[in-house]
């Protein structure tokens, strides 16, 4: 069946369906938010929130959101992701092209790492349901991992950093934000967990560095 | 436990999906990335390699030898 022009325009309208932004001339929202209030109003990491969540998060939300953001920035030079973008410079790209070079690299391999660990703490929290032991599960967890060849666990270890110096206050941000009632501490339990069930096995089990860390990046 | 580790768990308690937690990092990463590429225009140095070129890389491969005879002969009727 043909369809009318107005079925056709409302088809057209509803290609690109947000619930993000409102514009229209002189006039931007974000989600429902004019940005003349939202501009001196809120910081950076509450707008990341918001783009991404729908609305503005609590203050300890966005403080421990912006927390964990800032010690990621630079890992120097040797960093690939750095590295690329200083080079795509001298071949003469702008920065948007280095930039550009540069996050393209951050795949699974050297940008995916976080991303995995979080799909790790939450098989953990599943494995482990109401009340069970997470360290038992944590175990069980990696094992699967390494049951399907898996050499490392996303996370834990760094073939650079004895200690990583970015891990422990953050950790003792984390703390503060589950004694104030911002988070509720289940991952961070799982967190530990993997440690005490885990990562002496890790080692253990991978002396080797060159293999342990085949898909570890320099973070 | 290292940075991705940490910042993982605060992630997940902040209840970020995980893919989002990627692109988390990206965007933090951004800003030294762009410091970077920042810092090296400055310099105006053209077309620099992983090293510098002093310092040669290990080559693994074959030593030395002759083109087999017959790809000699194929190029030199014009087959190439």
């Amino acid at each position: 069946m043909k369809k009318t022009p107005e079925q056709l325009l409302e088809d057209a309208s509803a290609w690109w369906t947000t619930e993000i932004i409102d514009i229209h001339p002189g006039e931007i929202a974000i989600r429902g938010y004019p940005i003349q209030e939202l501009i001196g109003h809120v910081r950076f990491p509450e707008m990341i929130w918001l783009m991404l969540r729908g609305d503005l998060p609590t203050r300890g939300q966005s403080d421990l959101l912006e927390a964990a953001l800032v010690p990621g920035v630079d890992h120097g030079p040797h960093a690939p992701s750095i590295a690329i973008a200083r080079m795509a410079v001298t071949c003469g790209l702008p920065v948007n092209g280095a930039m550009a070079s540069a996050i393209n690299v951050l795949d699974d391999v050297h940008g995916g790492a976080g991303q995995q660990c979080m799909e790790l703490y939450r098989e953990i929290d599943t494995e482990a349901g109401k009340g069970g032991d997470l360290i038992a599960a944590a175990t069980a967890c990696i094992q699967r991992q390494r049951d399907a060849g898996e050499k490392i666990v996303p996370g834990f270890g760094h073939r650079f950093h004895p200690v990583d110096p970015r891990t422990e206050p953050l950790f003792l941000l984390l703390a503060k934000a589950e004694a104030g009632g911002i988070v509720p501490g289940r991952y961070a339990a799982i967190g530990r967990a993997v440690e005490k069930g885990d990562l002496g096995n890790q080692e253990a089990a991978h002396p080797d560095e060159h293999r342990r860390d085949h898909r570890h990046h320099l973070l | 436990m290292n940075i991705d580790g940490i910042t993982a768990i605060i992630f997940c308690e902040l209840g970020f999906e995980p893919e989002l937690g990627r692109g988390l990092f990206i965007l933090s990463r951004a800003v030294g990335i762009l410091a970077h590429a920042w810092e090296q225009k400055q310099t105006g140095r053209r077309i620099m390699g992983p090293m510098p070129r002093e310092i040669p890389y290990r080559y693994s491969g074959p030593s030395r030898r002759a083109v087999p005879s017959a790809t000699r002969a194929a190029s030199a009727s014009g087959n190439d």
